[in-house]
């Protein structure tokens, strides 16, 4: 079977910053700031998080560039435009971090990972990484179920202009065009209709070398074409008193190659992934009470993909496989001010999942209940605590065979973050969070196992944060435990899925930021060092106990600076990675070699009668390292892009 | 049969008398695999390790073993004599007139080698050939089959390009040659049915004379006294059988549970190897007519809970040849004398041994 069709069933898809200066972001910890604000609060967390005008200043391509900004954050990345990408926070796994964009969840409960590859950098207001617990009570259950959570949000609700045209091209290497339009438009003081559309297309077909043994040859990487087109309406209602409603059509579809690893001697590649995805999701929110508000969430999700492979070992020459998903999801969340230091918050959701494939003749229904209760305690200025228990009640049901079993399971958190003298906060956080098997790891053909129980996760974290006029510092020491890892195991002639493996994390992230002005130059430096053990505390008797998990280095970070004059902006990103292993077995045959990289990119405003246009040209590892990610799966070497961004 | 055993004994004998020439072991920065031997002549005896490896991370090997000798396993003896490494899922290895044929089966080739693992010939199969499973050999030809649901047909002189190509069934596995027929088993399309057939070929033309019915997903077979003996996988238990086949009347049965099996000419040996959970096997061995234990695995008990990858004979000696593929770690190979006592084990320092062979010169 090709490595390739397992690894998409298997990865597969879809899938807060707040400024301190007017014009420049700076990447601090935060508190969102919920319904009660008070303006005496103290603000601390453990949250990173970017705004969409500072990426768009940044030499990225994608959303996963950024991503990899964040500490903590281990993105996949299997190469090129068309390459999947999948996140996992802490080593946690990439089942464990939920994504949710503009308020609502997404999920994909065929392969239990989102490929971020689909959102696209120019459509995004902010992003943001919550690792542990959301400090925004008003969250649907299944954030606060998960071990961390992406939110990714494209809705400025922010707009005071009557209507607003923004037209983004981009252009580049690889016959990369991307052209995407955004209209806002102020159909009253209260209501803002917003449409948004995307296209995009990349040949790949990048050079790369390949290193085999002590022959070294120049290939191309072939069969990397994507192709995807997005399209969203959107309507918002705020009434800045009592009522928030918003609504809106996403739809998505993409068409891309699938090169594979690399072969030695075999180039062959003609694996394909068509991809859909349409949803509809409302928001309302509503302050009944002054120290009383309400939401409600729906949603209905269809989304299908589509695999094929052209191979004489196929009948027919051919294969294909068809997946399609259906999810309707409900949320009702209630956040109440108890008395005035204390705060009570429930959030109940309901979704329904179903699929539909040929990997499978089971047809699986599953209908998951979850809830949250969250209480929380404010003292005065010097710190707050919040408790909470997520509790999940599963049935799933299938046509013939066995199905996952009935689950029904609570699990408590606890944050606890304290403000000994001002600007400076010290937070602990104790999580304990699961996930439950995925339609493809209970039901894929001989590979899945219906015997599978939830994978438990415990986070710990101490975490210190300074938060200074111009500059801001962090760091968090983290303790993480995941128990019945859900792996696939050789029963010599057949895989199945097993939980199997612990996993025990240990680590610590640093940041760092400063603002500082030269003369009319404003300046924003930041760095990043993450040091993370993670290993495998399966067996003791095993060779691979307290070996080095796959795909996560000891050490990693990243710098990035922000140069401004006048319309000028320069910026410089770097990304490093030390030496990790593809496989589990840590020995120096399975060691990927560390890398750096490095982009930077130019960028100018010019203001065109009552329009601006924003001309920003970036290069994109411009040192043309050759590296990989994921190994046998090189990356892109040198690339340059040119972008224009037209506002109306 | 015989006359080489004594063959080999005399070589052996000679050769213990003469002098040892390995060197240590040395690391290298660049994960190049570790010189421990160099050989000094053709005429040591040497076994062949072939290791699958995993699928897509291009890491199957070629190493040698010298039973004689101290120090003795030489691991990614190809990428050693030809800069370059074999590529991705080493699938067989025969030896046939003084040379060695491989098959690759990610990599698709089929490649000759010489007594040292270098490389005379390569043939890269089309892709509308298919890409190559098991071999065979006979009479100056060697038989390759293809999962395109053919068997090629190349003569030994040159393997630059096949002679001829037959259909035999959908993803035909193993191969094995009885008198002048080829049989072929028939594992089927797995993404749409599986087969159930075992292929019976004229070797005189070259052609397809008809199919055995056996049970579903058959991947294994040899040819021992009358029979076959044909490994399938039972998608109903879950469970591995070996199926005896009489290839004249066409019956068979189910012989036992089995993983693996080899035969000598003389006896036959099977093995079971059962995942028990928890990364954990449950792994008997088994004489064909015997109810007594043919291993000593006193010094060895972790070989009853291992599981099973690898199962050859020294044809030479009746040593046994038994490969355990670690859980994720690399496989290890333990050596039986023939009358079942433990000699010695060493690592492979690859995933997934799959064959020991030793060279022979015919």
């Amino acid at each position: 079977m090709p490595y390739s069709l397992i690894l998409v069933w298997l990865v597969v898809f879809c899938a807060d910053v707040s400024a301190q200066g007017s014009d420049t972001v700076i990447t601090k910890n935060l508190r969102e700031i919920d319904v009660f604000a008070d303006k005496d609060k103290k603000k601390s967390s453990i949250v990173q998080a970017l705004e969409g005008k500072f990426i768009c200043l940044m030499p990225v391509s994608e959303i996963s560039d950024v991503l990899k900004w964040f500490s903590g954050l281990n993105i996949k990345d299997y190469g090129g435009t068309g390459g999947l990408k999948t996140v996992s926070v802490r080593s946690l796994g990439a089942s464990h971090t939920a994504v949710e964009y503009d308020g609502v969840p997404v999920s994909n409960t065929l392969g239990g990972q989102i490929d971020i590859s689909r959102f696209q950098v120019s459509s995004i207001s902010e992003i943001n990484l919550c690792i542990g617990q959301t400090d925004n009570l008003l969250k649907p259950a299944k954030l606060f179920a998960a071990g961390a959570t992406l939110s990714i949000n494209s809705f400025d609700n922010v707009f005071n202009e009557p209507q607003k045209l923004k037209v983004n091209l981009k252009t580049g290497s690889l016959g990369y065009v991307f052209l995407g339009a955004d209209f806002l438009k102020k159909i009253s003081n209260r209501l803002i209709f917003k449409t948004d559309a995307a296209f995009l297309r990349s040949d790949g077909m990048y050079d790369f070398t390949l290193k085999n043994y002590k022959t070294v040859t120049k290939e191309k990487r072939r069969n990397t074409d994507v192709r995807s087109g997005k399209l969203e309406l959107s309507l918002s209602f705020n009434d800045s008193l009592k009522n928030n409603f918003d609504i809106k059509f996403y739809g998505y579809k993409s068409e891309r190659g699938l090169p594979g690893s690399v072969v030695f001697y075999n180039p062959y590649a003609k694996e394909r992934l068509k991809d859909a995805d349409f949803f509809l999701q409302t928001n309302y929110k509503r302050r009944i009470f002054s120290n009383l508000t309400t939401k409600l969430i729906a949603k209905y999700d269809y989304s299908n993909n589509y695999y094929t492979d052209k191979n004489v070992m196929y009948t027919g020459g051919k294969l294909k496989q068809n997946s399609t998903q259906n999810e309707l999801f409900f949320s009702w969340i209630n956040l109440w001010q108890v008395i005035s230091p204390m705060s009570f918050s429930m959030s109940v959701d309901e979704s329904f999942n179903t699929l539909e494939s040929d990997i499978t003749d089971r047809d699986p229904k599953r209908n998951t209940i979850q809830a949250v209760a969250n209480l929380r305690y404010r003292f005065k200025n010097l710190f707050i605590v919040t408790f909470g228990e997520v509790f999940t009640h599963l049935r799933e049901k299938t046509i013939s065979g066995g199905h996952f079993q009935d689950l029904d399971k609570g699990t408590p958190y606890m944050t606890l973050e304290v403000f000994p003298i001002k600007n400076f906060a010290v937070n602990l956080l104790y999580k304990n969070t699961y996930r439950v098997p995925t339609f493809n790891e209970l039901y894929y053909t001989t590979l899945g196992s219906t015997n599978l129980k939830p994978e438990d996760a415990k986070e710990f974290n101490l975490g210190l944060s300074y938060g200074g006029k111009s500059w801001n510092f962090s760091a968090d020491f983290y303790h993480n435990n995941v128990d019945n890892k859900i792996v696939a195991i050789p029963t010599l002639y057949i895989w199945k899925m097993s939980n199997y493996g612990k996993v025990k994390i240990l680590g610590a992230d640093f940041s760092a930021n400063k603002n500082f002005k030269l003369s009319e130059f404003d300046i924003d430096v930041f760095a990043k060092y993450s040091y993370q053990k993670a290993v495998d505390v399966t067996d003791k008797t095993s060779k691979l106990y307290n070996n080095q998990i796959p795909y996560t280095p000891l050490h990693s970070g990243n710098f990035y600076s922000v140069l401004k004059y006048q319309k000028y902006s320069l910026s410089f990103v770097s990304v490093f990675s030390g030496k990790r292993y593809f496989l589990e077995y840590n020995v120096p045959s399975n060691e990927i070699e560390k890398y750096a990289e490095f982009s930077a990119s130019l960028s100018r405003e010019f203001s065109v009668k009552n329009s601006s246009l924003f001309v920003k040209i970036s290069c994109i590892n411009f040192t043309d390292k050759q590296y990989d990610v994921i190994k046998f799966y090189p990356m892109p070497g040198r690339q340059f892009r040119i972008e224009f961004n037209f506002t109306l | 049969m015989t006359n080489k055993f004594l063959k080999f004994f005399s070589l052996s004998a000679l050769l213990l008398s003469t002098t040892a020439f390995f060197s240590s072991c040395e690391d290298n920065e660049d994960n190049e695999p570790g010189i421990i031997i160099d050989p000094v002549s053709d005429e040591i005896k040497k076994v062949f390790i072939l290791s699958e490896g995993n699928w897509g991370t291009n890491d199957a090997t070629l190493g040698i073993y010298y039973p004689n000798a101290e120090n003795n396993y030489q691991s990614d003896v190809y990428a050693l004599q030809n800069n370059e490494k074999l590529g991705d899922v080493g699938q067989d290895l025969i030896s046939y007139g003084g040379r060695l044929y491989l098959s690759v089966f990610g990599s698709s080739y089929l490649a000759k080698l010489d007594s040292e693992g270098k490389v005379v010939e390569k043939y890269f199969f089309k892709t509308e050939e298919g890409q190559p499973r098991y071999l065979a050999a006979k009479d100056g030809f060697i038989y390759v089959s293809l999962y395109s649901g053919q068997v090629a047909k190349f003569d030994t002189t040159s393997i630059s390009a096949p002679k001829a190509f037959l259909e035999v069934g959908p993803h035909p596995e193993e191969i094995c040659i009885k008198d002048n027929t080829l049989y072929a088993a028939i594992a089927g399309d797995y993404t749409v049915k599986y087969d159930n057939r075992i292929a019976v070929i004229e070797l005189s033309n070259f052609s397809l004379k008809e199919h055995i019915e056996v049970a579903e997903d058959p991947t294994n077979v040899i040819a021992f006294g009358d029979n076959l003996y044909v490994i399938h996988y039972n998608t109903t238990t879950w469970a591995q059988e070996i199926l005896e086949v009489n290839p004249k009347t066409k019956e068979y049965s189910v012989f036992a549970l089995g993983t693996k099996f080899v035969t000598d000419g003389i006896d036959f040996y099977y093995v079971n190897s059962t995942f028990v959970g928890d990364g954990v096997y449950q792994t008997e061995f088994y004489k064909k007519g015997s109810t007594e234990a043919f291993l000593d695995l006193t010094s060895t008990p972790e070989l009853k809970t291992a599981m099973i990858y690898l199962f050859n004979i020294d044809y030479s000696n009746g040593d046994f040849y038994i490969g355990t593929a670690g859980y994720k770690t690399f496989g290890e190979i333990y050596r039986f004398s023939r009358d079942g006592k433990f000699v010695e084990k060493f690592s492979t320092d690859s995933y997934y041994p799959n064959k020991a062979l030793l060279f022979e010169f015919n």
